[in-house]
């Protein structure tokens, strides 16, 4: 019989009036990768990170982990359980090195004095099995972005966590470090270790696991096993990429709106691309490195050390441009200014368009009125804080719409959404491209972005940057979802 | 790739905050030198002990705040605990207590100040700055009350001249193998918190909270109790640089080590500790005192005017901020043109 290292067994949480919980049940063997997709419930991936971290008092049923009884429903544990979790925001201290972190940042490291040598010692033969080239020595700041995840997962096992929770790992590591880190997580599962792999992304989780179950509202409504894991389960989903591809095949050919030759500044290297009115072209950066440094670029805070930019036919003098604008990953979070009133995040960037604006009454109220239209009244009346995440992506999308940019630079536009979010997301591009403002995507997962693209432009360090038009798409020599779907689509 | 195996002077030479550490110490000779060339009595031996004497007191100060800006926070209370230190302990030697007995209750007291700076900072999440000045207050508040607004008299008058000669001597005038015992403090203190704070888990916390708190957080590091720790340090320093004061004037003044948290600052800073936090080694303090105190020195052995001597030493400070923002500008930009920058995730 197959030891069982996690139950959650009729678990229903509240956290602020809120359920992300309800009668949750699920259950994950010794040595299984076991996946977790919340189809219109992304902020329970929040709470069920922390419920199984810190044992938070529930509202009904319970939760077993190693035969042993974790929540109490009146009060949180006082410790941490030794359960491992890795996301984006790491829990790597940047300027210590990687013993430090790995032996003397966890809770059970209670020797006093700290004898380097001996350390090295024990760790080393653990890194080099990894063949990461991840030195004992090596301050962390200094890591790739992969090196610092397998340091986590390094720091989890020598804590003794024999689950190890991974959210939304696709969002901070590239498709071929992904495929390296697969083959990692296979070969330490079949030792014992189990995994919890969150992710929005159904065709990513169908690669790495065991089982997958599929969460809506805070309920497990499905478990498939690893045969059992086809597109087909997500076909509306499927529906809209095709009508995309369709609504694209329409699109009349314009010349470019923006071009970039052989810029080069930051970590970009001789970058290239164009991109024309209401078309999408997405950037996958291989390697997670140039993403901030081209925004840095276009803003005139690194300098351009080679090449030119052209927008609307003309040099681009790199500075803060109305006709660029940019939306951060997860925009509720990044592009929301709480402090200010819903009107004041709606106009903040209109100052170029209604240079009354901050003056005129009559003007804020016409601006209301004509927000009000697509975001509703109830918007208005309420701090921005109290929104919905749904309202705060339509309050930063509708900034971005009325500012009336040239081009948009979108980061990771899908990273954090489930997939009821995600339906939205890619409405709200559409708005965009429909107005005929130019999209280019920086993303490093190409899950969603590929189907709005009209252009895929694969960036690597030290080599020449693979174009592939959408034509092509049904034919690109690496793993990518929907890829069925554009076979055979002229 | 990193590279596997160092020979130990490269990791050494590795080990953050080296850097500063080293450039501080050029930045010495430079000076010296320059200085003694211009006048050739800066090298002689009594000068040199003198400037040993004299910025032991830097040092201790700068070691303070050192691990209070390593943590990532500031101490403004440490030039006015020095001097509650000094007034409570010289108060109590005129009232006639046995000078041990003196330091162990100011040391109480003052180690009081850095509790409550550890907890209005660590627990009650106060911003440093403004904690650590309503304490710098409190503390100078303490100073002049404790004996009734006024200096005190000579520490002599209450345990007699032999006590107070060898209180004196002890923390000042006094010398051990022909250097004075104010730097034998120093070195026995700087190497004791040298240690805790490169040796010891406590120090690795320390680093943590001042390069990522929220991370430290997560590894469980108690963010309160190490604030804490760093306070009592800095409070412990600011004390015995109380007695060094006392034991150099024979008495209690009321104003002594005013401004003196401007100099732990100033010293931390010149030998490479980041004013933003997590990084920074007690060898660049002591280079930096070693620097301060040399250019008041020399600037003095050449007759500058005090305004001269202030002018150039507020550029000094201000130009190692300077280079310290730049050198982790062009380390972030290195690291992003190697590595890549993480996609900022809220």
């Amino acid at each position: 019989m197959r030891e069982e290292v996690l139950r959650l067994s009729h678990v229903t949480y509240q956290e602020q009036g809120n359920t992300p919980l309800r009668d949750f049940s699920l259950n994950i063997f010794a040595g299984e990768i076991m996946g977790l997709i919340p189809l219109n419930c992304g902020h329970s991936m929040t709470a069920l990170t922390e419920l199984l971290r810190r044992n938070l008092p529930l509202q009904t049923g319970s939760i077993y982990y190693r035969e042993e009884l974790l929540n109490s429903w009146c009060a949180p544990a006082p410790r941490y359980n030794q359960i491992g979790v890795i996301q984006s925001d790491s829990c790597l201290v940047e300027g210590l090195t990687v013993a430090d972190n790995i032996f003397v940042l966890r809770p059970a490291f209670r020797t006093w004095l700290i004898r380097p040598r001996i350390l090295r010692q024990q760790l080393q033969p653990v890194l080099d099995r990894l063949d990461a080239g991840i030195s004992t020595d090596a301050y962390v700041g200094d890591l790739t972005h992969f090196q610092r995840f397998l340091v986590e997962l390094v720091k989890a096992l020598v804590a003794g966590c024999r689950l190890v929770i991974l959210r939304e790992v696709s969002t901070f590591i590239s498709d071929s470090e992904l495929s390296r880190l697969h083959q990692i997580l296979r070969r330490y599962a079949k030792e014992g270790i189990s995994f919890l792999y969150l992710g929005f992304h159904y065709e990513e989780l169908a690669r790495i696991c065991d089982r997958t179950a599929l969460f809506s509202n805070g309920r497990i409504t499905k478990v498939l096993e690893h045969e059992a894991m086809n597109l087909s389960i997500i076909g509306s989903y499927d529906d809209m990429v095709r009508r995309q591809l369709h609504r694209q095949q329409g699109r009349e050919e314009r010349p470019p709106v923006l071009r970039v030759e052989g810029v080069s500044g930051g970590a970009a290297e001789g970058l290239s691309f164009s991109v024309a009115p209401g078309e999408c072209v997405v950037l996958q950066d291989l390697q997670n490195r140039v993403f901030q440094d081209l925004i840095s670029l276009f803003h005139g805070e690194i300098p351009i050390e080679a090449g030119c930019i052209y927008l609307d036919s003309a040099p681009y003098v790199p500075g803060l441009d109305r006709r660029i604008a940019v939306i951060r990953e997860r925009p509720d979070r990044s592009m929301v200014f709480p402090q200010l009133s819903c009107l004041d995040n709606v106009g903040i960037t209109l100052d170029h368009r209604l240079p009354e604006l901050w003056r005129s009454a009559q003007v804020q109220k016409g601006l209301r009125q004509a927000c009000a239209e697509v975001l509703g009244d109830e918007v208005f009346r309420h701090l921005p804080e109290q929104l919905s995440v749904r309202q705060k992506y339509d309050l930063v999308y509708q900034r971005v719409l009325l500012q009336n940019p040239k081009v948009v630079f979108c980061v990771q536009p899908f990273q954090g959404a489930d997939l009821e979010m995600r339906i939205h997301i890619w409405e709200l591009l559409e708005q965009l491209l429909k107005k005929g403002i130019a999209l280019v995507i920086l993303a490093i997962n190409l899950a969603d972005s590929l189907s709005l693209a009209s252009r895929l432009i694969r960036i690597r360090q030290g080599a020449p940057p693979e174009v592939y038009e959408q034509s092509e798409f049904g034919h690109i020599p690496f793993y990518a979802p929907w890829l069925n779907l554009y076979q055979g689509f002229k | 790739m990193n590279e596997r195996k160092q020979n130990p002077i490269k990791r050494i030479l590795s080990t953050r905050g080296m850097g500063g550490a080293l450039t501080a110490f050029a930045g010495l000779i430079a000076i010296y030198i320059a200085f003694g060339i211009i006048n050739p009595t800066v090298f002689s031996g009594q000068n040199i002990m003198n400037l040993l004497r004299s910025m032991s007191k830097y040092l201790l100060i700068g070691i303070g705040q050192s691990y209070i800006l390593i943590t990532g926070n500031i101490d403004l209370s440490i030039g006015s605990v020095a001097g509650m230190s000094a007034m409570i302990s010289a108060t109590l030697m005129t009232m006639g207590v046995h000078p041990i007995a003196a330091i162990l209750i100011t040391l109480a007291c003052c180690l009081v100040i850095g509790m409550l700076n550890g907890l209005l900072v660590g627990k009650w999440k106060l911003p440093p700055f403004i904690a650590t000045l309503g304490t710098m207050f409190v503390a100078r508040g303490v100073a002049y009350i404790v004996n009734g607004n006024r200096n005190t008299d000579a520490i002599a008058s209450g345990i007699g001249k032999e006590a107070a000669d060898a209180f004196g001597n002890f923390f000042y005038y006094g010398s051990t193998l022909g250097i004075y015992n104010t730097f034998w403090i120093a070195i026995v203190l700087f190497v004791v918190f040298f240690f805790l704070l490169s040796k010891t888990r406590t120090g690795r916390h320390i680093y943590a909270i001042g390069s990522n708190a929220d991370a430290a957080k997560l590894s469980g590091v108690s963010v309160l109790a190490t604030t804490t720790k760093a306070y009592l340090v800095s409070a412990f320093c600011s004390c015995v640089v109380g007695f060094i004061l006392c034991g150099q004037a024979g008495m209690g003044n009321m104003e002594a080590g005013n401004m003196y948290e401007m100099y732990g600052v100033a010293a931390g800073v010149i030998g490479g500790v980041s004013p933003l936090g997590g990084t920074g080694i007690l060898l660049g303090t002591l280079a930096g005192a070693a620097v301060w105190q040399t250019l008041e020195n020399g600037l003095n052995m050449i007759g500058a005017q005090v305004g001269i001597q202030r002018l150039v030493i507020g550029i000094i400070v201000v130009g190692a901020v300077f280079l310290d923002v730049v050198v982790r500008n062009g380390a972030y930009r290195k690291k992003t043109v190697k590595h890549g920058s993480a996609p900022k995730a809220d």
